[in-house]
């Protein structure tokens, strides 16, 4: 039986990378609709890939490195979705492919399904998990916006440096990081009686949320309102230090 | 003069620049932290103390930072108070201002907060058994139980620890404490945080054959057996199973040592002849030990105060935004 499922798990996962494999080719050539069902059958899959994890767990399945690289590749579809209309087809396009990147990447591990840790089975951290991921999928789609708009600002508007939609989307993604900081602090109170340590990912996730929380002023900030395009294309890079450098590269606690 | 003041150091262009001058001192730090292995050990406790005994140049960074921080902190409370008297005289955008000054009190009180734990916090590690361990600040604190939860393969689900806590005022609590589940008193300040449990092996029983007199053996303690006295030396697991070593000692004092196999499935190996009596291995008995950490963070109050905050904070600002985009 667990075999079984176990194979559900890994042909679920394989289809999904191949359908959103799909999706980034029609939205290439401009085919809307098979895109969108293409997005709906991803979701599908992943859904039943989750639900198996979750149910042969016993927990929320956001327990090891396959399934945070997988619940960011779905924050990052379902960010898209809902940017679709005020983004344009390229930058849909991109984050398409950095979601198909992440997906694709869990192949790297080897899928072993453990039980979670005595440390992960409280309320707190699926609370906290995901909504970090959602903060990250809405930022990279911050710094997706102003990568695109660098060649506009060049030749054509210096008002573009506004760009509304960055500032919206970060401070969209400013409310969940800071919640997610908030439920991983009542955490951290409870397990290790401290909602701050010496570690990498909680001080990296520092440096983000002050970062973009920052970067919220910069509207009203004329003198650096120029700055605003690069620093948030800098910020997806920080946001892959936090997600990525910090669980890889360092000796965090937090291997993700 | 003095609002003149307050605009000054509280200029948002300032903000902004300490803002990322924080973010890249912490980045440094970070760098620094990674490269100096020995000096930072992976995930200790906020103390802040830890860098100032002794001063070290590799610490700069936190020097630094504790600069920049209080720099920061300045200028958002003057920041704060320009933007208390603009909400006051202002009519327009109300509940948006209140929540952005809202998160920025949250941010100040939790940097505030994170002086206080990082100066004036506590973190003690030890070991509580049924014998009682005396904790500073909580009082006498003894086990009473310990039950490990296991996964179906085995693996760690949860432990349960049941403690017996008798306050420095006389109060008694018995308290359970698992994984994210801590013992906390007065308002928070004080944790007990349980690191792992076990039911470490104390001794064994023995059960004569004739009488049906049962003895309890504990490690190093003579028990009046008839006319001698028999001493658990120790226990050690083989191959074969666990064994234990004992001395008896006979009423003419003549020593003698014995090995008896800790099952009950050994045969002869598991029985004992003290004196003239024979006694059966019966069961091993257990002393239930919880390895914990003991945290004190005075800022407790603050930094809810600041959770409480940010949150009314938070929740405010979204009505704000969907308003305006719809």
């Amino acid at each position: 039986m667990t075999t079984e499922l176990e194979t559900l798990i890994s042909s679920t996962r394989v289809a999904a990378i191949v359908i959103i494999g799909f999706a980034i080719l029609f939205s290439m050539f401009g085919h809307r609709r098979s895109t969108t069902y293409s997005l709906l059958s991803f979701l599908l899959l992943i859904t039943i890939f989750f639900a198996t994890r979750a149910y042969l767990k016993e927990f929320f399945p956001f327990t090891d490195k396959i399934e945070s690289f997988a619940t960011l590749s779905v924050l990052i579809v379902v960010c898209a979705m809902i940017y679709r209309e005020k983004i344009a087809n390229k930058e849909f396009t991109t984050l398409l492919v950095l979601a198909f990147s992440s997906l694709a990447a869990t192949l790297i591990f080897e899928d072993k399904l453990h039980y979670p840790t005595a440390y992960l089975r409280t309320i707190w951290y699926p609370l906290h998990v995901p909504l970090s991921f959602a903060a990250y999928a809405l930022w990279f789609l911050a710094g997706i916006d102003a990568l695109y708009s660098t060649r506009k600002l060049k030749s054509i508007d210096p008002a573009l440096a506004d760009r509304p939609l960055i500032t919206e989307l970060n401070r969209n993604g400013f409310i969940l990081f800071s919640f997610a900081m908030l439920f991983g602090g009542i955490w951290g109170y409870l397990a290790w009686g401290a909602y701050f340590m010496w570690d990498s990912k909680l001080l990296w996730s520092v440096i983000l949320w002050l970062y973009y929380g920052n970067l919220l002023h910069i509207d009203a900030l004329p003198r650096f309102r120029h700055w605003k395009v690069p620093l948030y294309t800098i910020g997806m890079a920080l946001i892959l230090i936090t997600f990525i450098g910090t669980g890889f590269f360092t000796r965090s606690i937090h291997k993700f | 003069m003095l609002y003149s003041l307050i605009k000054l150091v509280g200029h948002r262009d300032l903000g902004f620049i300490l803002g990322l001058v924080v973010v890249f001192n912490l980045a440094i730090g970070s760098l620094v932290m990674n490269i100096y292995t020995d000096l930072y050990p992976p995930f200790f406790p906020f103390d802040l103390n830890y860098f100032f005994d002794p001063v070290r140049i590799e610490h700069s960074w936190l020097y630094a930072l504790i600069i920049t921080f209080t720099l920061y902190g300045i200028n958002l409370s003057a920041c704060l108070i320009e933007s208390a008297v603009e909400l006051i005289q202002s009519k327009s955008q109300r509940l948006h201002r209140t929540a952005a000054l809202l998160i920025h009190l949250a941010l100040l009180l939790t940097m505030g907060a994170h002086l206080v734990d990082g100066f004036y916090g506590q973190t003690q590690h030890g070991v509580i058994s049924q014998e009682g361990v005396l904790i500073p600040g909580i009082g006498l604190v003894r086990t009473e139980y310990i039950e490990n939860i296991q996964h179906p393969d085995g693996s760690l689900k949860d432990t349960k620890v049941g403690l017996k806590i008798e306050r420095a005022n006389g109060e008694k609590i018995n308290q359970t404490i698992a994984y994210n589940e801590p013992a906390i008193f007065d308002n928070g300040e004080w944790e007990i945080i349980i690191q792992s449990g076990e039911n470490k092996v104390r001794g064994f029983i023995i059960k004569s054959d004739n009488s049906g007199q049962e003895i309890s053996l504990t490690t190093e303690i003579a028990k009046q057996v008839g006319s001698g006295s028999v001493t658990l030396q120790g226990m050690i697991n083989t191959q074969m199973g666990p064994f234990a070593q004992l001395t008896w000692q006979a009423e003419d004092g003549t020593t003698e040592t014995k090995i008896i196999a800790l099952t009950t499935t050994a045969g002869r190996h598991s029985s004992l002849t003290l004196g003239q009596e024979v006694f059966q291995f019966k069961e091993l008995t257990y002393r239930p030990m919880a390895a914990v950490m003991v945290r004190y963070n005075p800022a407790i109050l603050l930094i809810a105060l600041a959770l409480f905050i940010s949150t009314i904070g938070l929740i405010m600002l979204k009505p704000v935004w969907w308003r305006r985009e719809h």
